[in-house]
């Protein structure tokens, strides 16, 4: 495994929704670069587009515009105008794990059938070697083996994640979406669940893209955050960096609304006034500028450009000013 | 420990297991299980139950009461008899009317050739004559009375069931098939379609049922077959029908399609066709099965209702329906009370088919 | 036998600072033939105008016990034990004795106690404006007000819990607010019978982050300025650690550790307690290379051992005593309970 070696590449990801003549940014013009074996956090409130965006990424919903391009064996191919026997090749390296344990596993299959569905559609394996890839997945996301002629109810919460995880993993993806995958859970299971996602991380060199709301969790298992507002990315860099010194208005508003598990914790919180809009109506210029309070003329007007700036992506007029403040 | 061994089943059991078990809970629907399958079997073998067949008739006993079946004669238990029965003209109706004469004694007899019974084709395989009661040689047994040629309604209300339980099960059958096909088309591709059949399904909705299956019955030239009649009444009946289906199916597809398993399917690489074949359509298959179990009451009824208003079939072929075509006027009531009593059987057919259904849709969700 | 009821009423007595008090709660809940222990014997204070955290995991009996103070269980639970409430007139109830759907409750709810729910959306009905289900609470309490009396106090709340021009939004529908506002006008509606005890059951889980800390912000001025206790509900120690003054730690049914939130943070007892604290991912601190993981699953609360309901996922658990008995509660410093058989060792 190489860190620098890139195997995603998203470029200017849009998707929109037409309703009526109306036409609603969901997603706009997002683009990244994944390395192997780095895990991107991104995180947002409702209705920011992240989970479009993973949903997107892997196919589940069709984009309307800009490529997924997959880095593999040395070639660069476009996921989203993938040809069927393209698609053959390619569909495996790229997988998700979803966030609800209990919708995301089909309640009439058995646990056996939920796991090797992928293996039905790929790769013309026997019998035998399904039933050796599923023991090796099964022992590897740390469920017993007497679990895999039972049913989904059968199963509570962080066991049914294994389940969905042992079924993501099962095709040897590359790429690995993780949609709200811990939220769900209790805290005593939360933990076991992104210890189990590290360890396959390191054992199988995957590339992560966890979105989710939960900072904290965020923080702790990713190596670089996105942060969306609104269907576009407003900050993008080092985790450790981002947190200690965020440098875009909502990240900073963002990471100062988290709880802190500790009741001598001073830390200032800036509440933001307002509700987060919609996308069906985003404000005009910066999408942040009505909730921010250090917005000009210039951020209603016209939205900021992303850029590099000190070694991270931001996309705001006043990031200059507010460092120097 | 039995405790642990009842919940490892659990683990272990499928969703049809699951609702089985859901479903014997509920103690009315199991009861009305039952008593279909009796009515069922009743019907299958209703050459055999019935002591005589659909065109046999005695101008003897015509419009006779029910005989009531004794066990006593003058305190002395001799099994199930009946008594001979007695014709008076009642002078004030000037009609004839039956009375028991208590010296006469007729024991009923199980599985006899019959001699008032007709011989059969059962299941039109088997030539038999065998009956299961018949009364000795000079007696008559009718359980619900005759009807105004002589005929006897048990028999009738039991051949007649041949047609009301089975036709609704064909028009079922063909309601689900219209149904899902419809259903499927317009959940599955949406959009403009799916608005096309939406706006088919009001239409036909819209339609006044009970006139429209006047109309098309008419339509039915009187010199056809039974057996072709029962099937075009059967399709009507069908046509009519099955917008509900389709809605509940394409309400289905809809909401399905938005499980996240379906994503996780398409995720895997599952082409279309096992999406719905392997998750969409196991996933909604137990509602299937909950509205044919609530569609069949409803096309008994419509084929009671078409037979009655006398657009269905005809005698002597004998349905629910034709069988109450006789008391469509008032003295038949008045003074044949026992005429109305085929009526009790679509009553009891019907609440149980919907008991039923009501126990499979509590059972059809057995993860809630 | 209302004579007899009387009497025993009279018989119950609170100190002056405590509002609320159970002893010895348990509700069982009877499902499919199953009895679930939900809550196994828990004592709990609430002092008047203090904020008391109930954190605990899904399933630990935490919106159970919630619920059976404001008398709203389904009826298929069943309890034991006491709840004793001080009403404002001063007099002393075990609410466990009174009739569920009776007056004197009624009287109680949605005016001496009230509650705040996680999905503010299904709080309110679709059908009628937001100002007129929120007059209710009023209407129904004093039933001398009139409507425009109910109105006006309306708006005076929805200008205190910050909703932006209150007398256009009183003729709104749920559906033209937004999550966080219908939780504000959930909060202001509760609150316009000034109760003395406001149960919030998880009431930001719903919303983003950014709206959650201004309801926190809202709940906090709120109570300064009205004076009221609150029961938080919640499974967000961090949400805990900012709003509370003490907290009761559940697990499976019982209370395990109970405390100044500074006690509990800082000086946490009870295995269970210190463990999920290290398990939680800190925002404030630098990236461990590992989360603590608690092994295990929490167990299915029916036919419980007489055990500490942690030991099987307990590493300091002592083989023949906490799989054997309950442990006992003990006192391990001034106001900081523990149920753990690893203290008050000295006594046995």
């Amino acid at each position: 495994m190489n860190k620098d070696n890139i195997v995603l590449e998203v470029r200017n990801l849009t998707k929109t929704y037409e309703s009526g003549k109306t036409k609603v940014y969901a997603l706009s013009d997002v683009s990244f670069t994944a390395r192997e074996g780095e895990t991107i956090g991104i995180v947002g409130e409702s209705g920011c587009g992240k989970t479009t965006l993973g949903r997107c990424i892997v196919r589940g919903i069709e984009a309307t515009s800009g490529e997924v391009i997959l880095h593999k064996d040395g070639r660069q191919i476009d996921f989203l105008k993938a040809t069927k026997s393209e698609m053959k090749e390619l569909r495996p390296d790229i997988q998700m794990i979803f966030q609800d344990p209990y919708g995301s596993l089909d309640p009439r299959m058995t646990v056996y059938d939920i796991i090797s569905e992928p293996l039905r559609y790929f790769g013309n394996s026997t019998k035998d070697e399904i039933n050796r890839k599923v023991d090796a997945i099964t022992e590897k996301v740390g469920l017993d083996k007497s679990f895999l002629r039972r049913y989904p109810h059968a199963f509570s919460g962080g066991q049914r994640q294994r389940i969905g995880i042992a079924k993501s993993l099962i095709l040897n993806p590359k790429v690995v979406v993780c949609d709200e995958a811990v939220s769900a859970l209790d805290v005593s299971i939360q933990a076991q669940i992104i210890n189990l996602l590290e360890e396959l991380q390191d054992e199988l060199g995957l590339t992560y893209l966890f979105i989710s709301h939960a900072l904290a969790v965020v923080r702790h298992i990713s190596d670089r955050i996105m942060v969306m507002y609104l269907g576009k990315v407003v900050e993008f860099g080092d985790t450790e960096d981002l947190f200690k010194n965020p440098m875009h208005p909502y990240t900073k508003a963002l990471l100062s609304a988290a709880p802190i598990p500790d009741p001598d914790y001073k830390m200032e919180r800036i509440i933001l006034e307002g509700e987060v809009p919609t996308p069906v109506n985003p404000p005009k210029g910066c999408h942040f500028h009505p909730r921010c309070r250090y917005a000009t003329e210039q951020c209603r007007n016209t939205y900021p450009p992303f850029e590099k700036r000190n070694g991270r992506y931001i996309a705001c007029w006043n990031s200059g000013a507010m460092e120097a403040e | 420990m039995a405790q642990k061994k009842k919940s490892s089943n659990y683990y272990y059991a499928s969703q049809w297991t699951l609702m089985y078990a859901k479903f014997r809970k509920h103690k009315l629907a199991m009861a009305s299980a039952i008593i279909l399958i009796i009515f069922y079997l009743t019907a299958i073998f209703g050459n055999f139950i019935a002591p005589q067949g659909t065109e046999q008739f005695d101008s003897r006993y015509v419009n006779c009461g029910p005989t009531p079946v004794h066990f006593f004669h003058e305190g002395k238990f001799v099994g199930p008899f009946v008594y001979g029965l007695q014709k008076e003209r009642n002078m004030e109706t000037f009609m004839y009317e039956f009375s028991e004469k208590s010296d006469e004694i007729y024991r009923i007899r199980f599985f006899q050739q019959g001699q008032r019974g007709g011989e059969y084709k059962w299941l039109g395989l088997f030539e038999s004559n065998l009956h299961l009661f018949e009364a000795e040689e000079g007696g008559v047994v009718f359980l619900i009375g005759t009807d105004y040629m002589g005929r006897d309604l048990f028999s009738r209300v039991v051949l007649g069931s041949q047609i009301s339980l089975f036709i609704p099960i064909v028009g079922m059958i063909l309601t689900v098939f219209l149904g899902i096909l419809i259903g499927s088309i317009a959940g599955y591709f949406g959009g403009r379609v799916d608005n096309v059949i939406q706006r088919l399904i009001e239409v036909v909705r819209s339609f006044p049922q009970v006139p429209l299956w006047m109309a098309l019955s008419a339509a039915i030239p009187p010199t056809m077959k039974p057996a072709q009649i029962f099937m075009l009444m059967t399709i009507i009946l069908s046509l009519i029908s099955w917008p509900d289906m389709a809605r509940t199916v394409r309400s289905k597809f809809f909401s399905i399609k938005k499980e996240d398993y379906i994503m996780s399917a398409r995720i895997s690489g599952a082409p279309g066709s096992a999406i719905v074949m392997r998750h969409m359509i196991p996933s909604f298959l137990s509602y299937i099965i909950v509205r044919m179990s609530l569609t069949i009451p409803h096309l008994i009824v419509g084929e009671t209702t078409l037979s009655f208003l006398g657009l269905g079939l005809r005698s002597p072929a004998t349905s629910w329906g034709v069988l109450l075509q006789e008391t469509n006027k008032l003295e038949t009531i008045m003074f044949f009370g026992w005429k109305l009593l085929p009526m009790i059987f679509v009553f009891i057919t019907v609440l149980a088919f919907n008991f039923l259904g009501d126990g499979l849709r509590d059972a059809a969700d057995p993860y809630k | 036998m209302l004579f007899q009821k009387k009497n025993e009423q009279k018989r119950y007595s609170l100190p002056d600072n405590v509002l609320l008090k159970a002893e010895d709660l348990r509700v069982n809940i009877k499902i499919d033939g199953a009895v679930l222990n939900a809550v196994r014997g828990i004592d709990l204070e609430l002092k008047s105008c203090e904020t008391l955290g109930l954190v605990g995991e899904s399933g630990c009996g935490k919106s159970v016990t919630s619920k059976e103070v404001i008398g709203i269980n389904p009826s298929n639970c069943s309890s034991t034990g006491s709840i004793l409430f001080k009403r404002k007139d001063g007099t002393v109830l075990n609410l466990l004795e009174l009739e569920r759907d009776g007056a004197e409750y009624r009287a109680i709810r949605g005016n001496e106690i009230a509650m705040i729910f996680q999905e503010p959306m299904t709080a309110f009905s679709p059908l009628y404006t937001i100002g007129n289900q929120m007059s209710e609470i009023i209407l129904i309490h004093h039933p001398e007000a009139t409507k425009k009396d109910a109105k006006e106090k309306i708006i005076e709340m929805m200008k205190l819990v910050g909703i932006a021009n209150p007398e256009i939004r009183f003729d709104q529908y749920p559906h033209e607010f937004s999550g966080g506002m219908l939780q504000r006008a959930l909060i202001a509606m509760m609150l316009s019978n000034e109760p003395d005890l406001l149960i919030a059951d998880e009431p930001t889980t719903a919303l983003d982050v950014t709206i959650q800390a201004q309801i926190l912000d809202l709940m906090k001025r709120l109570q300064s300025e009205l004076g009221m206790s609150i029961l938080f509900i919640t499974h967000d120690l961090g949400i805990v650690a900012s709003m509370c003054q003490r907290v009761a730690v559940m697990y499976l049914g019982e209370i395990v550790e109970f405390g100044s939130v500074r006690q509990i943070f800082h000086n946490p007892k009870h295995p269970y307690t210190g463990n999920l604290l290290r398990s939680l991912p800190r925002i404030d601190s630098d990236r461990e290379e590992k989360l603590y993981a608690i092994k295990g699953v929490v167990p299915v609360p029916v036919d419980l051992p007489e055990a500490c309901g942690f030991h099987e996922r307990c590493e300091q658990c002592m083989e023949g005593i906490c799989d054997k008995r309950f442990p006992p509660v003990i006192e391990v410093e001034p106001g900081h309970f523990v149920r753990c058989a690893l203290y008050g060792k000295s006594e046995g």
